[in-house]
């Protein structure tokens, strides 16, 4: 006991303990306040002090403790060693129980203490006055008590106990701080096997921060579970608690009767040197040396401290143990990057890099600040500087030797990362490797970032006197760099310390716009880092004085020295960069912050709101004419559009939004402008010729964009030099108000004193007026789009429809492309460096255009247009363009996107994608049939700007996709799509920021009409049949292909449905798609027994509830009376882990539990209710049970 | 060359005057620097080093102004610190390698002749390729003073070299210093008036800032014969003698206090003459 309080007493009075649990709060502060700052996640709806969100932090931070932990409990046990008063201690006749226990369970009391930051960063960041009150539940003791008691203690007692265990048995920091390493580490690969969905009652056990189990055990909560419940501590849960309670306890009792009291024998290292008693030998002169203070000897005296520096960080344990925990965190997350859907793609170097910076840079970043605090404070750690720094050396050999020897070192390690990956590409048989990436990303453009850091630190440890107060400084200053500018909206690159122009490197567009304002960022930057570190030599404490007055002093006489000039020019240089990287970014760009941007958009609805709806012209034929300079990024459009007046009033003015990156000038003929809002986009025109209902009247325009030097951000990544990528959206002048430039965040919405807006207007049955526009466009229906388009003679450009001419003029190529058939007012235009591989299938082109670095997947991408044109114009109708294409763009977005006759495709997603197991989900093959199904689905019919309007589109484009994949790979590789899908909807229903609605009122939210309207579509086929399902889409588009207003919603797709399917299951109408319909079925008890004639009979016994779930996730029981399926597997053959399906009907239930005897030709293994889980249950694994063998 | 010092003057931020218009002048040779602890004779030494700044005052060594330019001070300097720790892991070659070259030695073979032979001198030839952190006390101040003597120094500070060293060990390190403090100037600062009497032709003395006396050991042993008186004394009486004016000192001899007092003319009451030595110097002089 006395030891306990001992230990208390004495952490009690050091500044560590407080320091951590600063950290924490801050941390967690800045989670709760602000949302940029993340821990675990919590976002939408759920509280920032929600039960949930608290036990979440509880469980990640105590992960991210467990170095704080190490350092008590390492101090403690090994303190009485390192000051030697273990020789006084262990004379003593002391109980050596109480004594290491005593210890312990203070140093673990104590670092306790730093994880409760966590519940003062949730409090008072939930009092800050400008938080939203709606994001603040109501304050709940029990989930910080339940957090601390379930989570806190018995997890720092775990890391406690491991520690202990090393520090004690070893006497050694090092193997104490690489045991912590090596524990995190293990977690981590625990927390792998989580990813793998079968695998989670595993990870369960081997978790022992209870982490993983928290997070697997609430995935599927929703919003009001998440607010409102604490997880109870039972099931697998408790277990899991036990377990490693149980297991510190064991690995405490085990130190405790180990720990030896005898001394340990001291290390060769610090062995004794044995006493000569014979002293001062006769009398002989000192040679005599010359000294000299040239540069030379500075030279000499810079490369033996450079080279002391090197070695003394490359032998240091932390440096050892940190680079060991990097790497081994790093090379295992480079052998398996995985992508969508567990699937892997080809190690291209940018993901290479993604996973340097990713998985290795945090163990950097430690290296940097743990490092240029050691080297600054190294001479007074050692108590050596009053040699040292009485010795004739300048001070900037002091300076320059620890900032070279950290800079070298920082080096060698991305240098060894890139050696790491470039192994990796090769072992993976990837060849395509591109050194010039991995320099400039690494070496280059991050690695100067990093001397900037260094160089911070180095200014921040030599102004401050105090080696604790400093590294906290720093590790403040990096994190208030990081958010405080975000937080004070100023986003500009010149005051962020060394901040630079994001960027996203692309295989076909190299490091293309970005180039030039990253370059002179860091220049602007490291000329500031050479600045301050010029200070911190004036400032850098030579001898005992350590005022900050001689500071200042010192500073003061470095400023007047002769390195003034030096200074002088570079100073000079450093203003001439400010005024370059000003004019660039300020003057000849503008850029606004979030907040300005805020404002334009809210002072857009705020004027001119009022006008949305009135009656405007509507487009309906298209010209242009497109120049494109890629190397110049400059593009220059004509265009012309025909504009109806398909109303029956007569119209006098016409309304105008501009596009925001053009300089757009519009050619009208007798008009007078009467509005010209050049600061929103906005004109209004006085027609002096009224258009006449039915008539029409051209609108000519011309639209340019140009890139003007640098500029802080990289706005308009659509025109580049090797794939620039736009669509009609981008550049023409918008007729009318468009409610989609309104500002659409709640809160900043809030901010600005305007109304709640709706995600979408309500759904209507038989709706006339408010169906007059579709979902896409407000001021055109179907339109005839022609294009003229020229580019730089080694690109290929497309544009939509049918390429008519191609011809060269000049150096440029020139193509005239005309769509076929008119379509939605949304398309695109490409132009690149393109291979192109041409095949065709009937009367229709299927090209795929890519870059030749990505060949990968071409002959995939094609099979899957021509088996998607297969099945739609069998099952649902014409297709209408005589080619189908795919282009390729620069992962400046990541999407595949379907215009008429052409799906843009990102290369970040699909044409690097590598399918390696037979069992792999064809995600290549996936997201073409869905964007081909487009074609269809929003292409043809094309659904009223409505909730609801994406049923229409990307739930039937889902299920064209699944219907296509499963002709081609089979219903048992459906099962796993959509077990991932059945996965994300019930994920993602949790995290729900507004509400959650039923399929068929759907706001745009795609985990309904993408994930849900997978499963909903799958089960529908399931119980009325293929044929059904497809007529019923075959009559929508006879019936509404091609609609003119009024468009059609999701009511008449409902209906259709509801026609085709029998009476008996029309419930299923209301359940899919009317309602949130959930169901738990579960498996309570199967046995079966051999019958004399050799069959066997099996009693299996079910439970089965349906729940109706309203918008938050409160779900209540509603009788069930479905059609179920009843399914029997037999013994799986060796190696396969399911058998064959024996038995599979669908049965209609009606009671909560319900009891089956089937009599059965084969044993039966195992058996259970919706076997194959189509339906949506919010346990899945529970469906099927072993089935137990009884003699009767 | 002789250093001197000019009404220095040091407050430390908390108002402790470590300096109090300090003068001085130190010639060839080894000058002893006494006083007790906290006297100002570190604050005085760090000063001399160049590792601290003084408030007002100058000090110089033959032409070169101390204060302002440490760099030439440097190139003449050999310091052995009061306390200094090594770098873990090096041993004593490298450490003394280490050293010379920042003081200048340029060429690696005169280094290491030097470096040799000064571990000779010192005695820790044969354990030059060992860890300094696992050396003795007296091994590690032999080692200080072996590093202090690298450059040819002209001006050489030694603060209390002898704490923590025994007898034995103590002796030889004056032996040591002796040798070298013939040709150059050695500052020697002590608490311990023994090692002034054996070692120093001139001394000073300083305590709270103060100089309180600047000469020869004889001159002050002179000043104070047949004027120090000794008397054995009962414990009890000890308090009483204590607040007389003229008392110097107290010491137990065999469990008895011995004190001596200070007196123009024999006290009588059982007083006797005494031999003065430098150590009723140094108490008569704080204690005044």
């Amino acid at each position: 006991m006395k030891f306990f309080i001992f230990e208390i007493k004495y952490w009690l009075r050091q500044p560590m303990v407080y320091i951590f649990f600063l950290i924490n709060a801050l941390i967690i502060f800045g989670a709760t306040y602000s949302d940029g700052i993340v821990v675990g996640g919590s976002f939408g709806n759920i509280h920032k002090n929600a039960p949930f969100v608290i036990q979440t932090y509880y469980s990640i931070m105590s992960l991210i403790t467990l170095l704080m932990t190490t350092s008590f409990v390492l101090a403690s046990t090994t303190r009485d060693f390192n000051y030697n008063t273990y020789q006084i201690i262990f004379t003593t006749p002391v109980n050596r129980l109480h004594y290491l226990l005593g210890k312990f369970l203070g140093a673990i009391l104590i670092s306790i203490i730093p994880l409760l930051g966590i519940s003062l960063g949730v409090i008072v960041g939930c009092m800050m006055p400008d938080m939203d009150p709606e994001k603040i539940g109501a304050f709940s003791a029990n989930a910080h008590i339940s957090a601390i008691l379930q989570l806190a203690i018995p997890n720092t007692l775990f890391s406690g106990a491991v520690v202990f265990m090393i520090a004690a048995l070893t006497r050694s920091t090092i193997a104490s701080f690489v045991g912590s390493m090596l524990l995190l580490l293990a977690t981590g690969i625990a927390g792998a096997f989580a990813e793998d969905l079968d695998k989670e009652w595993l990870a369960i056990l081997m978790d022992p921060y209870g982490s993983s189990t928290f997070s697997i055990l609430t995935k599927y909560w929703t919003v009001s579970q998440k607010n409102n419940e604490i997880l109870p501590l039972v099931g697998l849960y408790l277990y899991n608690r036990l377990l490693w309670i149980g297991i510190s306890l064991i690995l405490i009792a085990i130190t405790s009767k180990v720990f030896s009291f005898t001394e340990k024998k001291r290390s060769s290292k610090t062995k004794m040197v044995a006493e000569d008693t014979e002293v001062i030998h006769a009398h002989q002169p000192l040679p005599v040396v010359r000294t000299s203070f040239n540069s030379w000897a500075e030279w000499v005296m810079f490369r033996m401290r450079l080279k002391y520096e090197l070695l003394g960080i490359i032998k240091s344990p932390a440096f050892i143990v940190l680079m060991i925990a990097g790497l081994m965190n790093f090379i295992p997350s480079l052998i398996t990057s995985s992508g969508m859907y567990g699937l892997s793609t080809y190690p291209v170097t940018y993901y290479m890099i993604d996973e340097v910076q990713g998985s290795f840079y945090l163990f950097l970043i430690a290296i940097i600040i743990i490092y240029s605090g050691q080297l600054v404070w190294k001479e007074r750690d050692s108590k050596i500087e009053e040699i040292y720094d009485a010795t004739p050396h300048p001070t900037w050999i002091s300076f320059l030797s620890k900032f070279v020897s950290l800079s070298l070192i920082v080096f060698i390690v991305q240098s060894i990362c890139i050696i790491a990956c470039v192994l990796v590409q090769y072992a993976k048989g990837f060849y395509d490797i591109r050194l010039d990436v991995y320099i400039k990303s690494l070496l280059l453009i991050d690695y100067s970032g990093m001397l900037m850091m260094i160089a911070m630190a180095m200014f921040i440890h030599s102004m401050i006197n105090n080696k604790y107060i400093a590294f906290f400084a720093y590790v403040v200053f990096v994190l208030l760099n990081s958010f405080l500018w975000r937080a004070l909206e100023i986003n500009s690159n010149m005051l962020q310390y060394g901040g630079k122009p994001s960027y996203i490197y692309s295989d076909m567009n190299g490091f293309g716009p970005f180039v030039e304002g990253i370059t002179w960022f860091r220049i602007y930057w490291l000329l500031f880092a050479l600045m301050i570190s010029f200070l911190s030599v004036f400032a850098w404490v030579r001898g005992k004085e350590f005022s900050f007055k001689q500071k200042i002093k010192q500073i003061y006489l470095g400023i007047k020295s002769k390195q003034r000039r030096l200074l002088g020019v570079i100073t000079v240089i450093w203003i001439i960069t400010v005024g370059f990287v000003f004019y660039n970014t300020k003057i000849l760009n503008t850029y606004n912050n979030k907040k300005e941007e805020e404002n334009l958009m809210a002072q857009y609805e705020k004027s001119y709101k009022k006008y949305e709806g009135i009656n405007q012209p509507r487009a309906t034929d298209f010209k242009y004419h497109i120049d494109l300079f890629p190397k110049e990024r400059r593009l220059s459009i004509h265009g012309s559009m025909w504009a109806k007046n398909k109303s029956d009033k007569t119209i006098h003015t016409l309304h105008f939004t501009l596009a925001k990156d053009f300089i757009t000038d519009l050619s009208l003929k007798g008009v007078q402008k009467v509005v010209d809002d050049k600061k929103h986009n906005y004109r209004i025109y006085k027609l002096n010729h009224p258009i006449a209902p039915g008539d029409s009247m051209e609108i000519e325009f011309s639209c340019d964009y140009i890139a003007r030097g640098f500029e802080n951000e990289v706005s308009f990544r659509s025109v580049v030099d090797n794939g620039t990528f736009f669509n009609n959206f981008d550049f023409v002048p918008q007729i009318g108000y468009q409610p989609n430039n309104e500002l659409s965040d709640r809160d900043s919405r809030k901010d600005h004193d305007l109304p709640e807006a709706p995600r979408a207007p309500k759904l209507v049955r038989n709706c006339t007026n408010q169906c007059m526009n579709n979902y896409l466009c407000n001021n055109s229906d179907w339109v005839n789009v022609e294009t003229w388009f020229s580019t730089s003679s080694d690109q290929i450009a497309v544009a939509p429809g049918s390429l008519i001419k191609e011809w060269k003029e000049g150096n440029r190529n020139y193509y005239h492309y005309k769509l076929d058939h008119y379509s939605m007012n949304f398309y695109s235009f490409i132009s690149a460096r393109f291979l192109v591989a041409r095949t065709k299938h009937h009367a229709i082109d299927v090209e795929v255009y890519y870059d030749s670095k990505h060949k990968y997947n071409v002959e995939n991408m094609q099979k899957s247009m021509k088996k998607s044109l297969d099945y739609y114009t069998t099952n649902f109708g014409p297709y209408y363009h005589k080619q189908v294409r795919i282009i390729e763009f620069p992962r400046y977005e990541t999407f595949a996107q379907a215009f008429p006759g052409s799906m843009p495709y990102s290369e970040g997603i699909g044409f690097i994608a590598k399918i390696e197991k037979e069992d792999d989900i064809d995600m290549v093959f996936y997201v073409v049939a869905h964007e081909m199904a487009h074609q269809y689905w929003a292409h043809q019919l094309m659904s009223s700007e409505m909730q609801g309007a994406t049923m229409l589109t990307e739930t039937f484009a889902q299920y064209s996709a699944l219907m296509v994949m499963e002709k081609e790979y089979g219903k048992k590789a459906m099962k796993k799509f959509l077990k991932y899908e059945m996965d994300r909807y019930l994920r993602s229903r949790g995290t729900e920021r507004l509400k959650e609605l039923p399929l068929m009122m759907n706001e745009n939210q795609g985990y309904i009409h993408y994930n849900k309207g997978s499963l909903v579509m799958y089960y529908l086929r399931d119980m009325i049949g293929e044929e059904n399902v497809n007529k019923s889409l075959r009559t929508l588009l006879t019936n509404y292909g091609y609609q003119q207003p009024p468009y059609p919603n999701s009511y008449l797709a409902v209906d259709a449905f509801r026609e085709n399917t029998p009476d008996s299951l029309k419930y299923l109408i209301k359940d899919l798609f009317e309602t949130i319909t959930l169901y738990n079925n579960k498996v309570l008890d199967a046995s079966a027994h051999k019958t004399e004639k050799g069959k066997y009979v099996l009693t299996l016994k079910v439970q089965s509830q349906k729940f109706r779930a309203d918008s938050l996730g409160k779900e209540s029981e509603i009788p069930v009376n479905d059609w179920i399926e009843i399914g029997v597997y037999t013994e799986p053959q060796q190696g396969k882990k399911q058998g064959e399906l024996i038995y599979l009907q669908k049965h209609l239930i009606t009671k909560k539990e319900t009891t089956f005897n089937l009599t059965l030709n084969t044993k039966p293994w195992e058996a259970g209710i919706d076997p194959i889980n189509k339906m949506v249950d919010i346990v899945g694994d529970d469906n099927l049970s072993k089935v137990t063998l009884t003699e009767k | 060359m002789e250093l001197v010092i000019n009404n220095l003057c040091k407050t430390y931020p908390n108002g402790v005057k470590a300096l109090d218009n300090v003068s001085m002048v130190i010639p060839h040779g080894m000058y002893g620097l006494l006083g007790p602890n906290g006297a100002g004779k570190s604050t005085l030494m760090r000063t001399i080093a160049t590792l601290q700044e003084a408030d007002s005052g100058t000090v110089t060594l033959g032409t070169i102004n101390v204060l302002k330019d440490k760099k030439a001070v440097r190139q003449l300097l050999g310091y052995l610190p009061q306390e200094f720790g090594v770098y873990p892991r090096v041993s004593a070659y490298e450490m003394l390698d280490h050293i010379a070259v920042l003081k200048g030695i340029v060429k690696s073979s005169e280094r290491k002749e030097l470096i040799l032979a000064l571990l000779n001198r010192v005695n820790l030839f044969q354990h030059r390729k060992k860890s300094i952190s696992g050396f003795s006390g007296g091994m590690k101040q032999r080692f200080g003073i072996a590093q202090s003597l690298i450059g040819n120094p002209q001006l050489i500070i030694v603060d209390e070299p002898t704490a923590g060293l025994d007898p034995g060990e103590r002796n030889r390190f004056y032996n040591l210093l002796s040798e070298i403090g013939e040709n150059v100037i050695v500052i020697l600062s002590t608490h311990i008036v023994q090692d002034v009497r054996e070692l120093c032709p001139q001394m000073a003395i300083i305590d709270k800032g103060r100089l309180l006396f600047n000469g020869s050991p004889e001159s002050a042993l002179q000043s104070l014969n047949g004027k120090i008186w000794e008397k054995s004394i009962s414990k009890e009486e000890m308090e009483a003698y204590q607040k007389q004016n003229n008392f110097i000192s107290g010491k137990l001899v065999s469990g008895k206090p011995l004190i001596h007092i200070y007196s123009d003319a024999d006290p009588g009451n059982g007083f006797r003459t005494a031999n003065a030595d430098l150590e009723d110097v140094f108490f008569k002089t704080i204690n005044a």
